[in-house]
């Protein structure tokens, strides 16, 4: 416990260095806050807006949390049919892997102009982006389960779906949160680009016009609220790993 | 089974998908009588970007230029920040906390400040860049350098090598294959930041052209633009991925 605390306490320490630094120099150099606004002031923008900043907030995470729901169970499904049908996982595990390293989000645009700027095509958004790594993980954690292991299920009778829901899909569910981790932030990127092409609410949406009107102070507050979203995104899926993956050892 | 068979009897399946995909994709346009701004045919997205090469060459280039100069610069600076990290423990200590603060928030809600400071050229978007690939090439870096065995090192040490010998000679090559994995994964988050903050404003690239065909609602050309930055990332990722098998063949 005492270990867990100072592996937290030091590096925090660090960043209340480095921040409180950050205030003394603007408040002794009187740097002008359309330059660089000090901490504090960042934070009294956010109190200022934050009516505005928390209804922001809640049209981004609702996009990035739908898509990344939907985009979690097309890929655990479409994972486990690849998984079962040998031509299938020939076929499309190619594009699969080489959707990874391409930018895909980039499709995003077209999603934009079929289903126009309300919060639907922003989850659409968040749903592929999502969708893609989490089915890949789901196939290669499925396919690297021991085929002894599969032996002795079945040589106590269990069928093709006793397997997968007794062995395959309880056996990969650490390799699939670690893919709906990577999916969380996939899909809150993915959210707010999704905005930038003419949404009118959101964290894209307050980036976008801050960025328009020179409002520093408020592109900061944008920018603090976009990673504590984020951080708390990430939270809540990890939270959620622990309840249903309670048995593996959380890292 | 002679090479070039066993690869025919593992690139058919994909082929096929490709073929199934594209033919479906010509036939529904065909059948619902889709227009252009519902969905182009392949055929007439290949033929849109013909017939105005150096336009779409142009604009690859730019994003190219921009992704690949953030990269070159973010994994020079990745990796040198790793080995003074780990020559100097107490350097590191003081400095992650703030680089894992820093790239805890999306590196593209960055975009707007940089693009406020540096202006819409391609030097906000290098700046990030150079950002993004060098945490990612860092933390690789670092997981790498400082997994090797501690037996080894004092076995090294015990024939008397230095600091420095051991840093070349077991910790960097140990780091080899970690660092190549960053290096992969840090080349396709160069191209996504490039192509999404040209989004956000600029004056040339794939990513302001995809933006400017969808304002003008112009669906060709903003297929043409996604189709040409995934080749492009494509070609780019098999390079860096082809370059990393041949340096770390052990």
């Amino acid at each position: 416990m005492m270990d867990r605390l100072a592996r937290v306490a030091a590096p925090a320490a660090t960043v209340l260095v480095f921040l409180l630094l950050w205030q003394g120099s603007v408040d002794a150099f009187h740097v002008s806050p359309d330059k660089l606004p000090a901490p504090a002031a960042i934070l009294a923008t956010i109190w200022h807006g934050r009516i505005a900043f928390a209804s922001a907030i809640g049209t981004t995470l609702a996009e990035a949390l739908i898509g990344l729901a939907g985009g979690t169970l097309i890929g655990i499904a479409s994972g486990v049919l690849l998984s079962q049908v040998r031509l299938l996982e020939r076929m499309f595990l190619p594009y699969l892997v080489a959707s990874q390293a391409v930018p895909i989000i980039a499709f995003g645009a077209i999603i934009i102009m079929w289903f126009g700027n309300g919060i639907s095509s922003k989850a659409i958004i968040a749903v592929y982006l999502s969708f893609f790594p989490v089915a890949v993980n789901t196939l290669a954690g499925i396919s690297a389960i021991e085929p002894s292991e599969i032996g002795l299920l079945r040589s106590f009778g269990a069928g093709r779906l006793a397997i997968l829901f007794k062995l395959q899909l309880p056996a990969t569910l650490p390799a699939i949160f670690t893919a709906i981790r990577l999916g969380a932030s996939l899909a809150l990127v993915g959210a707010i680009v999704g905005e930038w092409f003419g949404a009118t609410q959101g964290l894209g949406v307050v980036l976008l016009t801050a960025m328009f009107d020179y409002r520093v102070p408020q592109l900061w507050a944008a920018i603090v609220l976009t990673g504590a979203t984020g951080t708390a995104l990430y939270g809540l899926v990890v939270l959620l790993q622990r309840r249903i993956a309670w048995w593996q050892a959380e890292a | 089974m002679s090479r070039s068979a066993r690869m025919a009897v593992r690139l058919w399946p994909p082929a096929l998908a490709a073929l199934l995909v594209l033919a479906a994709w010509e036939l529904a346009v065909w059948w619902f009588q889709l227009p252009d701004f519902v969905l182009p045919t392949p055929q007439n997205i290949v033929l849109t970007a013909l017939q105005d090469p150096r336009h779409v060459l142009d604009d690859t280039l730019t994003t190219v230029a921009e992704a690949m100069g953030g990269y070159l610069a973010g994994s020079l600076l990745g990796l040198a920040l790793a080995i003074v990290f780990v020559v100097v423990p107490w350097l590191g200590r003081a400095a992650m906390p703030l680089y894992v603060t820093i790239n805890s928030v999306p590196m593209i809600a960055y975009g707007p400040l940089a693009i406020i400071f540096l202006g819409v050229g391609s030097a906000s978007k290098v700046v990030l860049i150079v950002v993004a690939v060098s945490y990612t090439v860092l933390t690789n870096a670092l997981a790498g350098l400082r997994q090797c065995d501690a037996g080894m090192i004092s076995l090294l040490r015990s024939y008397g090598a230095s600091d420095v010998t051991i840093l070349t000679k077991l910790r960097i090559p140990a780091a080899v294959p970690a660092i190549f994995a960053g290096l992969r994964v840090a080349v396709v988050h160069a191209m996504i930041l490039a192509v999404v903050l040209e989004m956000l404003g600029a004056n040339a690239g794939l990513g302001w052209s995809i933006f400017r065909s969808t304002q003008m609602m112009d669906f060709v050309q903003a297929w043409v633009a996604v189709g040409a930055s995934v080749v492009a990332s494509l070609v780019i990722y098999s390079a860096i991925d082809w370059i990393s098998r041949r340096c770390a063949w052990w």
